[in-house]
């Protein structure tokens, strides 16, 4: 599909057609915002209004908007969001302020001869053969994610990549949508607890939003896709704070495959954008106003998931916190949250309980898959015995070998079989405990 | 007047004959050394002149020619300073020849004496196998050349004993030393499994280790005891056959790290060299080849401790002694092949800092650096490594509790039947233990049972195992069997063997 029929397709169904020039000026603010923190928040400030009222302005007026932002900046402002972006503190001289100034009159300028040059395509840069899968959805037009347009400053383009993106994005829509966001460097239990949650909610015919980062982002919506591999629904979207052709971090680049081809990616960033510091926060935003509900897993106080949190309980969406153990870094982020009313999150269960109710019509959690049956090796009575000494918390195969009264050889080959039916796994440093989620 | 006196050199593992001929003419003074001497070999011109003066014989100013032939290889070492002495006095005729068939080695000091040599077994053998009677050598290697059977070894403090010697064709010679005796009169070892408390998991997986000869790889924290684990194997493994502990004798020799008491190692050899250690010590090297620690470990166990802070290019060399039992080491002038099948025990932290997975301390790791230490481990090397297992800090209380542990006696009485289960199964391959096994092997010899095999299909999906993956499953299964007497190989022993897989460190 071509970008731009991208964009047509998308505004084509129902919706009142949205004029051209408001497509050119959202594709160009998208462009904009992502080369220049907070533009479209100033934007929207400036008019006291939406998006829309922004987009509705002339031509002119946005040009000149834009020009005072670039002397508004250079007196050093009320506006703290846009210093602090590309141009921060450090050294904040003459030079500085002028060359800020001379970018936001820059910009103006650009836009002003863009207008003159008729429709936008958003392919413009370059159309190339691996460009044809690009599509964008504006503002405006009826596929963009109507949870965001409650964004006090949505996004004024997304930029999608997938097998089929439009129809992705129309099912994101049609099911629940719950984001689950972590730590870069959990824990073992951190991790478990993110793959366990993630495959039972996607199971459940949830979508799994994250933001494509190591650890727990990945680990969750790895597992979603495994957990619905085969059937034909859409089990994740990875929100980027990069173009949607950039993979970052390149750790990750068999996920960012398996979701390209299975799931959606998307980013409000333009096609090529690095990932910079500014643009995360700016993706945890998109992630917390997509999402019914927010799964948090590990974090420390100050991480991007507390952000994505911040943002999610300004959109008055549900946030769970999975709690740690107390005292340890990861754990002091869940808490926090949890201290501050979050719900309590152990299993996907706490997560269906809460948001089921209050889903968007015709949207549900689907009916529970039935429990697995499991047929241990060596005797019933020592797999219960087993399990039941998990049920205390992670032992070493010696410390069940005892519990169980068996040796060892015989507990790591129970151990091996109950794994192999999902009810223990492998906890760090050689102990074992019940799986959970 | 010429006189010849039958020597032995070293290459590698191997003695060659070497003959030694000295050559006395009326002629301005002079004394040469030819047929390719190295350094060592010509310095012999004035540890040999001043030993014979200090012995009491004449120097006479005459033109003197020593030839070591074969003329056109390299010859090395000080071990021809006694036959080169014994030549100049046979040609001086300061020594009648008595009866013939008698070899000389031995490196000579200054005021006469015989110090010890390297290879003494070696040479031994190798003069046994000329068809010579016997052999003139230092009293420090009397014993050690003992050991080969069939040869009369005459030991020597001084150059006028070795003369009398050969003067007399023959002397007081050394009793020989039976093999079988001295393996069945050691000493028991100074550790043993027992000393162990808890840590049976661990036990156990280098219990099935030693019973297949699996090569391990141990993960735990600092101070989790993998070492004192891997110091023990040995003591579970089966004892050292004749032939083994002959085998394993000439290598120590050669290397020079025979201990002097000690003419027969009887015990499976255990190594622990540094990470530091270079390619060539570890997998041997040198102008001239000499054997490294994997050559060292033949037989026995190499422990590598912080495997992979080891040097990438000393971790690949591995390979090839895993794969083939032995390291063939090329040089210009020659190539050296030293055995080398050893047991691989490999040691690791959970990450870098070592607290990965620690209940008390926090991994403090970037997860970066946790890549790149595992990342140098290459696959292939891995896949030579059967078994892996966690080996977690033992709790204090457990530490108390202790309770019952098995000595290495009887473990080792279990490994020994499992590894003749083996010897049976494997009979008419080149193989002797499962830990050999090529893949064409398991197919044929390995009997699964229709639920084991039922287990290893779910398994090879639920834990998306590789193929090789599933080879080493089988293989360690194989082992488990036969420790346990059973005739095929059951679900619950492909159980079990699925357990020894480093979560980690090959993903799932």
């Amino acid at each position: 599909m071509d970008a731009e029929e991208g964009v047509e397709a998308a505004g084509a169904p129902r919706c009142s057609p949205v004029s051209p020039r408001r497509l050119a000026t959202c594709i160009w603010l998208a462009r904009l915002a992502s080369l220049r923190a907070g533009v479209v928040q100033y934007l929207v400030r400036q008019c006291d209004g939406t998006l829309g009222d922004v987009l509705d302005l002339e031509p002119g007026k946005i040009a000149a908007l834009l020009a005072r932002r670039g002397s508004a900046a250079a007196c050093a402002t009320r506006d703290g969001r846009t210093a602090a972006g590309e141009s921060s503190s450090a050294g904040s001289g003459t030079a500085e302020r002028r060359s800020e100034r001379q970018q936001a009159s820059g910009d103006a300028q650009e836009y002003v001869r863009l207008l003159r040059l008729g429709p936008l395509r958003p392919a413009s840069r370059g159309a190339t053969g691996t460009e044809a899968a690009r599509s964008a959805v504006c503002w405006g037009q009826a596929a963009y994610p109507p949870a965001l347009l409650q964004l006090h400053d949505p996004p004024p383009a997304l930029f999608l990549a997938g097998a089929a993106p439009l129809p992705a994005l129309a099912a994101v829509a049609r099911h629940p949508v719950v984001a689950i966001v972590g730590a870069r460097r959990p824990s073992p239990y951190g991790l478990e607890i993110a793959a366990g949650i993630a495959a039972d909610l996607a199971r459940l015919g949830a979508v799994i939003v994250s933001g494509m980062a190591l650890g727990i982002d990945a680990a969750a919506q790895a597992e979603a896709l495994a957990a619905t591999a085969g059937a034909d629904t859409l089990a994740t979207v990875g929100v980027l704070g990069c173009g949607v052709d950039v993979v970052y971090p390149q750790a990750n680049a068999r996920l960012f495959a398996a979701v390209r081809r299975q799931g959606l990616l998307l980013s409000e960033f333009w096609w090529g954008v690095p990932a910079r510091a500014w643009r995360f926060p700016a993706r945890n935003r998109v992630i917390a106003g997509m999402s019914d509900a927010v799964v948090i897993i590990e974090g420390s106080e100050r991480s991007g998931s507390l952000i994505t949190a911040r943002y999610s309980l300004d959109q008055g969406r549900d946030v769970f916190a999975v709690p740690g153990e107390a005292g340890r870094r990861l754990s002091a982020g869940p808490h926090r949250l949890l201290r501050e009313g979050a719900h309590l999150c152990e299993s996907a269960a706490d997560v269906v309980a809460v948001v089921g109710p209050q889903l968007r019509e015709g949207v549900a959690f689907q009916t529970a898959p039935g429990a697995r049956a499991a047929a241990p090796l060596g005797g019933a009575d020592r797999a219960l015995a087993v399990l039941a000494a998990l049920d205390d918390g992670e032992q070493t195969v010696d410390q069940l070998a005892r519990s169980s009264d068996s040796t060892v050889a015989q507990t790591l080959s129970l151990l091996s079989t109950l794994e192999l039916e999902g009810l223990v796994c492998a906890a760090a440093g050689g102990r074992f405990r019940r799986r959970r989620g | 007047m010429l006189a010849r006196v039958a020597s032995e050199a070293l290459s590698g593992l191997q003695g060659y004959p070497v003959e030694i001929e000295a050559d006395v003419v009326a002629a301005a003074p002079a004394f040469t050394i030819v047929g390719l001497p190295d350094a060592a070999v010509q310095e012999s011109r004035e540890r040999v002149r001043a030993a014979i003066v200090n012995s009491a014989y004449e120097f006479p100013s005459r033109r003197i020619t020593v030839n070591l032939a074969p003329a056109d290889v390299r010859k090395e070492g000080p071990s021809f300073d006694l036959p080169i002495a014994l030549a100049f006095l046979l040609a001086t005729r300061q020594a009648q020849r008595g009866a013939d068939g008698i070899a000389a080695v031995g490196e000579l000091g200054l005021d006469g004496s015989l110090r010890p040599i390297v290879g003494a077994l070696a040479v031994a053998e190798s003069v046994r196998h000329r068809g010579l009677r016997g052999l003139v050598l230092p009293r420090a290697n009397a014993a050690e050349a003992a050991l080969v059977p069939g040869l009369e070894v005459y030991p020597a403090e001084t150059l006028r004993a070795a003369v009398a010697v050969i003067e007399a064709g023959g002397g007081e010679a050394a009793r020989p030393l039976l093999v079988e005796r001295l393996l069945q009169h050691q000493a028991d070892d100074d550790v043993d499994l027992a000393d162990m408390v808890g840590q049976g998991q661990a036990k156990r997986a280098i219990e099935v280790a030693a019973a297949g000869a699996h090569n391990v790889l141990m993960i735990g924290p600092p101070g989790s005891g993998k070492t004192m684990l891997a110091r023990r194997l040995p003591t579970i493994m089966p004892p050292l056959t004749v032939q083994e502990a002959i085998d394993v004798t000439r290598i120590y020799s050669v290397a020079g790290l025979l201990p002097a008491q000690q003419p027969l190692v009887v015990r499976r050899p255990f190594r622990a060299p540094h990470h530091t250690i270079s390619s060539a010590g570890l997998v041997g090297g040198g102008g001239t080849p000499r054997p490294g620690e994997v050559s060292l470990a033949h037989l026995g166990v190499l422990f590598l401790d912080e495997f992979p802070e080891f040097r990438l290019s000393a971790l690949e060399g591995l390979r090839q002694p895993l794969e083939d039992g032995e390291v063939t080491i090329s040089r210009a002038l020659s190539s050296v092949t030293f055995p080398a099948r050893i047991m691989l025990v490999a040691a690791m932290n959970p990450c870098p800092c070592g607290f990965l997975g620690d209940r008390e301390r926090e991994c403090a790791c970037p997860a970066h650096r946790l890549r790149q230490y595992v990342s140098k481990l290459s696959g292939p090397l891995l896949d030579r490594i059967d078994l892996r297992v966690e080996v977690p800090r033992v709790a204090p209380a457990e530490r108390r509790s202790g309770g019952q542990s098995e000595k290495s006696r009887v473990v080792g009485a279990r490994v020994a039947a499992a590894r003749m289960r083996q010897l049976v199964r494997l009979a008419g391959t080149t193989t002797y233990a499962n830990g050999h096994m090529t893949s064409r092997q398991l197919r044929r010899l390995c009997v699964l049972h229709g639920e084991a095999v039922a287990l290893l299909d779910r398994a090879y999906e639920r834990l998306r195992l590789s193929a090789r993956a599933c080879d080493r499953v089988v293989k360690v299964a194989q082992t488990i069997a036969d420790l346990e007497g059973a005739p095929r190989i059951e679900a619950a022993h492909v159980a079990e063997s699925l357990s020894y897989r480093a979560r980690g460190i090959d993903g799932r």
